[in-house]
């Protein structure tokens, strides 16, 4: 099997910048394993071979002149397809977007290119990023690279897998409620949210508005900081991009956790969480309380009603902006309507799947005459109380530690039939979501069964810096991301 | 046969018109926008409610929508926000409409009719106009989308009207106001104003009001006048029957001259308004609130008044220098460039203005005011008479782009002043006209204006009036 | 918490065309997942206010400058039906389930 030049986004720039790799082989390697590997994972929805080697090109012009390549030069990056990229078809992991492809780039994407970046493929999802196993794309499951009957996470499944079977070395994701550190934990990679605010959603298809962010996939805090320092700070083109320039997060990294407060979260160790995840969760206190940082238990009020306030408030604006999909301007439209009304029942029928319909039905009930105020006012109160409980949390602790997932990667099909048991998959993540702060998944080795652990680092406010200086030291005693062991990458490349 | 007492009948009226508000972009894009453009040429994905796109608040709209408040007498709320109404129609592009539900940029103003009533208004709001869906073809319908997403000002008012030229005198009041203040061009035609009714009746003297109905889809003030009797009368004849009227939406149909049903209230949409999670709350400085009051013209009235009584013009000049913004600006101009007064109201409401087209302003017609104010100072310098300065006005309005010190000496304008020549031309109305000359040392003054006369056609109009008098009294002194 | 979730009222509101079997199928889902976000109804909410975001800035606007928009051809590019330059749809009938909006008045050119 081919391997990849570089073991992670940061080297593979350094690589490229020191004029070891050559951009266009670079890109070309990347495109040979997404091309070999993916037809047993289905990760991609489409790779864009012309495009992205006509960039390393361009790229090799930069360095020939003697022009500063970026940060992230020539580095391969895989887009989650709810993320425009112009030309490129924008599908959503729907059907009723149709062949529609974008006009435009998500500001995002473009200030990774500046920073030297060259996206090569989009990547499957759950549709419109609603899921928690990229089962409900309407182009088929991905499938975890460490076991392929198991779901590699999602909704941006398809990222997570890119990344885990060496692809490209960092992917874009989106998160609402944890798209990005959950999967990132089933695949055994670094996944960071960052603060609301801080990545622009231009070009990031609506879900949730109050609750989207961008992340990123890596293989280790580097990348993480890189990307989200090419990529944070305002846009004018996202009115909830936050005015305050963003602190830059590479040049802190190697400064350890000497001295921060640490909050261990005793959620983690409830009934229903397993026992692996339980005693990575307890390593990596361990490591932390080792590198220097105070460790204390505490607990994260509110379990019980932080993913149904969750719920209410996606499906709320999720019904809102599909409202969009109607068959008139673009995408789908329902063959032989004779009248308007039946092109949008049958057109929306026909384009969006179950678990999309589900959640519109939910949100269009709870922003309804009559049910509003128990529904949805309830759960914009709820958010406070979340915001409320960060604060409180966050005046005596610097970070907080806990468990991104209840357990590993479960077997496909296995929750599809359970609606509220796949809802549950985002306990610990859809928190950081209402309260709007930045978290991050940290790999936390193999279990005994072969399939990645993780941990979760939670941070206040604004607080990027000091969340991947501490990634950066459990990423040196938890070991980083575990490779692919030797027979699931051999039945891979079979 | 003896008729019941007839009932007395009272409608209580309030309107919500809808003004889009001058502006060069959209609300919540920058894609330009105007009337009569080909279709879809002003668009672009924000618009079209394309995946991935999000709304950018126009900062002039809401300066636009703030001034519409304050020229309005309203108070501009220090906070608003901004909600989703939520819909389907093919003209609506994103599937909802972003207004303003329970927090409005402003509320609290009133507007005085010519009776005495005072008709308050409860709000106003910004919100997104729609595209155009043009469905009268039969068998399909088509779509442009060029008006979509256009800002409006909707400016609701109280239920404080009772008769429809009472309506019609509000429309009439508000329209001139917002004009004034350049907000709007409210040009009903071009769909800048749009209104709709609210209207019930009630059996006079009691204090209840009856079972309101809502009447749409009414495109000027005379159809708002027509739609209102209409409708006025079918609830009385409802009532009188002994019926109820139902609450209900109408339309108004402008070739059958009546009221339709459009829908009933149970059939009501469910709009689910709700926060616009893309648009943070709109928080506005007191400043900048103040600077938008200061920013609004002198109002219309006071303007009006301090014409006739600090410049003394006439009522008439007056009223003609304030009906339009533009007129009372271009005015203005002439006063900066320190133009008397009462000669600027001449030339511009007996000159200037009959070159204005049909239908149009005085920016339409060709005399710029700088133009203007420089015959004016010719005309004041004693360097050229009325007739010059008329002659001034046709060259310029002719297409001759010179100044006008160039055209005097081209064209020979400039008053004969020379003492001399004048003189001459004096001495020869006198030896010509001898029983006039004889007249004038008689002390019969009148008959100065012989001399005078042939002195001008001597000279073909360019001899100073003023002086060939002086000189003529001189020579004919006893 | 005595909602009664009528799931072919919802559907037509949100204009989701559902067939028989669907229906019946969220039916039985929502009742599970409407006890499930009841939860939130349990907090102490008392004297809470209500947070559209996390953490947001005061609402930016931008200059009224215009920019270049799609020309038209992009504009029609994606639409599944049009003429000349208009997206085409089919008719709006006027009965009780066709769809509505406020200002009715765009009938007409």
């Amino acid at each position: 099997m081919s391997a990849l030049p570089a073991p992670n986004a940061a080297a593979w720039a350094e690589a490229v910048r020191r004029g070891d790799l050559d951009p266009l082989d670079g890109v070309r390697a990347a495109l040979a394993r997404a091309r070999q590997l993916d037809p047993g994972l289905n990760a991609l929805l489409h790779l864009d071979a012309e495009g992205a080697e006509d960039a390393a090109r361009a790229l090799r012009e930069r360095l020939r002149r003697g022009e500063d390549p970026g940060p992230l030069a020539g580095v391969p990056l895989v887009v989650k397809n709810n993320i425009a990229v112009a030309g490129w078809k924008l599908t959503c992991g729907s059907r009723i977007l149709g062949d529609f492809a974008s006009t435009f780039t998500a500001t995002v994407v473009e200030r990774l290119r500046a920073a030297g970046a060259i996206p090569i493929a989009a990547s499957n999802l759950d549709e419109f990023a609603m899921g928690a196993s990229t089962e409900n794309s309407a182009f088929g499951p991905a499938r975890n690279p460490f076991r392929t009957d198991l779901v590699p996470g999602g909704s941006s499944g398809g990222s997570a897998v890119s990344v885990a079977a060496g692809y490209a070395p960092f992917a874009l994701g989106s998160e609402t409620g944890g798209s990005v550190r959950q999967p990132a934990s089933f695949c055994g990679l670094f996944g960071l949210k960052p603060t609301y605010g801080c990545l622009s959603r231009y070009g990031l298809v609506a879900f949730a508005s109050s609750l989207d962010q961008i992340g990123v996939f890596g293989r280790g805090a580097r990348d993480l900081a890189l990307a989200f320092d090419a990529a944070a700070g305002r846009d004018r083109a996202d009115s909830t991009t936050l005015a305050e320039p963003v602190e830059p997060c590479v040049p802190q990294l190697g400064r350890g956790v000497d001295g921060m407060r640490v909050g261990l979260l005793a959620n983690s160790f409830a009934a229903g969480v397993e026992d692996t995840t339980q005693q990575r969760v307890r390593a990596a206190a361990e490591a932390l309380r080792a590198a220097g940082a105070r460790l204390a238990e505490t607990q994260f009020p509110y379990e019980e009603a932080v993913v149904p306030t969750y719920y209410l408030l996606n499906t709320a604006e999720a019904s809102s902006n599909l409202a969009r999909f109607d068959g008139i301007r673009y995408g789908l439209r329902a063959e032989d309507a004779r009248q308007l009304r039946d092109l949008y029942l049958r057109s929306r029928d026909a384009g969006f799947g179950p678990e999309v319909k589900r959640r519109i039905l939910l949100g269009t009930f709870s922003l309804s005459a009559g049910y509003y105020d128990q529904y949805f006012t309830a759960a914009l109160k709820a958010r406070t109380l979340v915001v409320r409980a960060y604060l409180d949390l966050f005046r005596k602790f610097d970070l907080l530690l806990g468990a991104t997932t209840p357990t590993p990667a479960f077997r496909l099909g296995e929750k599809s039939d359970d609606p509220v048991a796949m809802y549950l998959c985002d306990i610990f993540t859809c928190s950081a979501n209402l309260g709007g702060v930045p978290a991050v998944n940290v790999p936390a080795g193999l279990g005994a069964d072969g399939l990645p652990r993780g941990v979760q680092l939670t941070g206040r406010h604004r607080g990027e810096a000091a969340l991947l200086r501490a990634a950066a030291v459990l990423e040196q005693a938890l070991g980083g991301c575990p490779p692919l062991p030797q027979a699931a990458a051999r039945a891979l490349a079979a | 046969m003896s008729a019941p007492a007839a009932v007395a009948w009272e409608p209580t009226i309030g309107l919500e018109v809808h003004v889009q508000l001058a502006t060069r972009t959209k609300l919540f894009c920058r894609c330009a926008w105007r009337f009569g453009a080909q279709p879809n040429t002003l668009v672009c994905p924000v618009c079209l409610g394309h995946p991935g796109v999000l709304p950018v608040l126009n900062a002039r709209a809401v300066e636009q929508g703030a001034r519409a408040a304050l020229s309005l007498g309203m108070t501009v709320n220090r906070e608003s926000k901004f909600d989703r109404k939520n819909y389907f129609y093919p003209d609506l592009p994103k599937g909802y409409q972003i207004s303003q539900f329970d927090e409005p940029l402003a509320q609290h103003g009133s507007i005085r009719l010519d009776d005495g009533t005072h008709v308050r208004i409860r709000r106003l709001h910004l919100e997104e106009d729609a595209g155009k869906a043009i469905h009268d073809r039969g068998d399909f319908g088509l779509v442009d989308f060029n008006r979509a997403g256009a800002p409006l000002a909707e400016i609701v008012s109280e239920p404080d009207l009772a008769t429809p030229p009472q309506a019609t005198e509000y429309l009439d009041r508000l329209k001139q106001t917002l004009r004034w203040a350049g907000v709007s061009d409210c040009d009903m035609e071009k769909g800048n104003l749009r209104v709709d009714i609210n209207v019930s009746v009630a059996p006079a003297g009691r204090r209840a009001t009856g079972t309101r109905c809502e009447v749409k889809n009414v495109n000027s003030f005379q159809s708002v006048a027509r739609a209102l009797e209409h409708e006025i009368g079918r609830q009385i004849a409802v009532l009188e029957s002994g019926g109820t009227v139902r609450q209900e939406t109408r339309t108004w149909d402008e070739a059958a001259g009546q009221t339709r049903v459009m829908r009933v209230k149970e059939e009501a949409d469910d709009y689910r308004y709700f926060p616009d999670p893309d648009l943070p709350r709109l928080q506005l400085s007191a400043e900048w609130i103040e600077a938008q009051r200061a920013a609004l013209p002198e109002p219309q009235a006071q303007r009006r008044r301090r014409y006739e009584q600090a410049l003394g013009l006439s009522e008439y000049d007056a009223r003609v220098l304030t009906a339009e913004r533009e007129t009372s600006a271009y005015f203005e101009r002439l006063l900066a460039a320190g133009s008397a007064p009462k000669e600027a109201a001449n030339w511009l409401v007996n000159d200037v203005l009959s070159w204005v087209p049909p239908g149009g302003g005085v920016d339409d017609q060709p005399i710029p005011p700088e133009y203007l104010a420089a015959v004016l100072q010719l005309r004041h310098d004693g360097r050229i008479n009325r007739n010059g300065g008329r002659a001034l006005l046709e060259a310029r309005a002719g297409g001759d782009l010179r100044s006008p010190q160039e055209l005097v000496s081209a064209l020979g304008l400039e008053t004969q002043s020379d003492a001399g020549a004048l003189e001459q031309a004096c001495r020869r109305a006198i030896a010509a006209q001898p029983k006039a000359a004889d007249d004038v040392r008689a002390g019969k003054e009148k008959a100065l204006g012989a001399l005078l006369g042939f002195v001008m056609r001597e000279t073909r109009g360019a001899a100073d009036a003023g002086k060939t008098r002086a000189i003529l009294l001189r020579l004919l002194q006893p | 918490m005595g909602a009664r979730f009528d799931v072919r009222k919802v559907a037509q509101l949100a204009c989701l065309g559902l067939t028989e079997s669907e229906e019946e199928r969220l039916r039985r889902e929502f009742e599970a997942i409407l006890e499930f976000v009841a939860k939130v109804q349990a907090l102490p909410l008392e004297g809470v206010p209500a947070s559209v975001h996390s953490v947001a800035p005061p609402l930016p606007w931008e200059a009224d400058e215009p920019r270049p928009g799609l020309h038209t051809e992009q504009a029609l590019a994606g639409a599944p039906d049009r003429i000349a330059e208009f997206f085409k749809v089919p008719p709006i009938l006027a009965h009780a389930a066709a769809p509505r909006r406020p200002e009715e008045a765009e009938t007409r050119e």
